[in-house]
């Protein structure tokens, strides 16, 4: 009973309560399925360990098949679906997944042993074994994140919202890191030349799946008409929405359309979407805030645009005046 | 009908003064008064060769100032724009902070009731004084 209340009690806040909005603090939640999911397996864990003895033959195989049962699930999920963390947290979160696991398969293997060899208790060993199978896995992760994005760029068939933020974002990546300065007419790095050709190929399609003409558009408008693209598309989704107003404020500064996108959200009955539109009117409320000299710092003053609007009101009722009274006279 | 034609008459002369002091008056890249003016000319004061004029002046300076008019960053050229407005918000330190005068266009930049705007609670951190903010809204 009691197991079942902290359950509960930590899981309420994880699937309400989480900002889904990149920051540039890496330990910042930004994907709650694996954090339920390590959730789930503690708990598991406690009722085995509380349910069954531990003295019991096999005790020992059932945890550690449990544990890598739920690891597999958990990259599984991770790998396919890319959860909405920035670009550089995937990585990070990769490799931490690859830690637990790796903890996990090394403390399986060491039961193999042991059960060859029943003399065998070296703690040495396991730590070691845990060591190189940390290093393979977070040379598997960062392959299969390579192949993950490659995959997202590439893939026509692609039909999930996250995974098309994702799309996004991983252009958004390659365009400033790798393809920022490559020059396709000197480059000699056949490599590079090939990964540039396959990106502007795909970014073309990409444009021309979504009726977009990127001729003479900066990258960031680009990137902003995609989103405009993918919020049409899938118009429920406020995943999309809540990213759009993110980018409105951080990339291209429209403060405007972001508070918009924000108050609609309010008014939504889910919790975590009204805490993340809560939570980003804080931010574009501290940036406001922080920057407030942009006009103050060209020539427009307050008191002139006040002025020049009444005059311009003065002028409009002149003009209704003076065509009621031509009215009138003609009237009369 | 003689003393309506009258004050009809002296709100022509009024207007036209008014017209004539456009270009000291009013910012070099405020268009609308000029496009006000055109429309006056050929609806109301009959005058072809103003109308004309004025068109002429509205779009050399649509002209000049068409790169700052596309820009989405608020700046002073292109404050005077339909999709411009401005909320004042007012607060005491140690008190929450609220909206006490928008202009109507806000409504459209932000959505939701326009009348229902002033006395909004806005920030939750308290500002030492009154402050305006100028939002302009996107093309659509």
């Amino acid at each position: 009973m009691l197991i079942i209340f902290e359950l509960l009690l930590a899981l309420i806040p994880k699937i309400y309560y989480h900002d889904i909005l990149p920051t540039k603090s890496f330990l910042s939640a930004k994907e709650n399925t694996l954090e339920i999911m390590t959730l789930v397996q503690k708990v598991i864990t406690q009722i085995l360990t509380g349910t069954l003895n531990s003295s019991i033959p096999g005790f020992n195989w059932i945890l550690a098949s449990m544990n890598i049962l739920i690891d597999i699930g958990r990259m599984r999920g991770f790998f396919t679906r890319l959860p909405l963390y920035s670009f550089r947290s995937l990585y990070f979160q990769g490799w931490v997944l690859m830690l637990v696991a790796s903890l996990d398969l090394s403390y399986f293997i060491s039961l193999v042993i042991k059960e060859v060899d029943s003399s065998f208790q070296s703690i040495g060993f396991s730590l070691m074994m845990w060591g190189v199978l940390l290093c393979f896995g977070v040379i598997v992760s960062n392959n299969f994140l390579k192949k993950a994005f490659w995959r997202v760029i590439c893939d026509p068939s692609l039909n999930s919202p996250n995974l098309l933020i994702h799309r996004i974002a991983v252009i958004k990546e390659l365009q400033k890191t790798t393809l920022a300065n490559f020059d396709q007419n000197h480059s000699k790095n056949h490599l590079n030349l090939l990964v540039w050709k396959t990106f502007d190929s795909q970014m073309k399609r990409i444009l021309w799946a979504y009726d977009i003409d990127s001729k003479g558009l900066p990258m960031n408008v680009l990137f902003k008409n995609l989103l405009e693209k993918l919020q049409e598309k899938f118009p429920r989704n406020k995943d999309i929405k809540i990213f759009l107003a993110e980018f409105y404020f951080k990339q291209m500064k429209v403060y405007s359309d972001s508070i918009k996108i924000c108050l609609n959200l309010q008014q939504s009955r889910n919790i975590k979407l009204k805490m993340n539109a809560e939570l980003l009117l804080i931010r574009i409320q501290n940036q406001i805030k922080n920057k407030p000299k942009t006009l103050n710092n060209s020539h427009l003053d307050l008191l002139n645009f006040v002025s020049e609007h009444a005059f311009l009101a003065h002028l409009k009722q002149d003009m209704l005046r003076q065509v009621f009274k031509s009215k009138f006279a003609l009237k009369s | 009908m003689y003393q309506n034609s009258q004050k009809a008459q002296k709100c022509r002369q009024i207007i036209l003064k008014k017209i004539s002091h456009i270009s000291t008056r009013i910012s070099d890249f405020h268009i609308e008064p000029h496009l006000l003016s055109a429309e006056y000319s050929l609806s109301l004061n009959h005058s072809i060769a103003d109308y004309i004029n004025f068109t002429k002046l509205s779009s050399q300076k649509l002209k000049k100032y068409k790169k700052f008019f596309a820009q989405e960053k608020l700046c002073p050229e292109n404050a005077f724009q339909d999709n411009v407005g401005f909320l004042k918000i007012s607060g005491v330190k140690g008190e929450a902070v609220k909206i006490i005068y928008v202009t109507k266009q806000i409504e459209n930049i932000l959505g939701g009731d326009f009348s229902q705007y002033p006395g909004l609670f806005l920030l939750r951190e308290p500002l030492q004084s009154s402050v305006v903010f100028m939002l302009r809204g996107g093309n659509n």
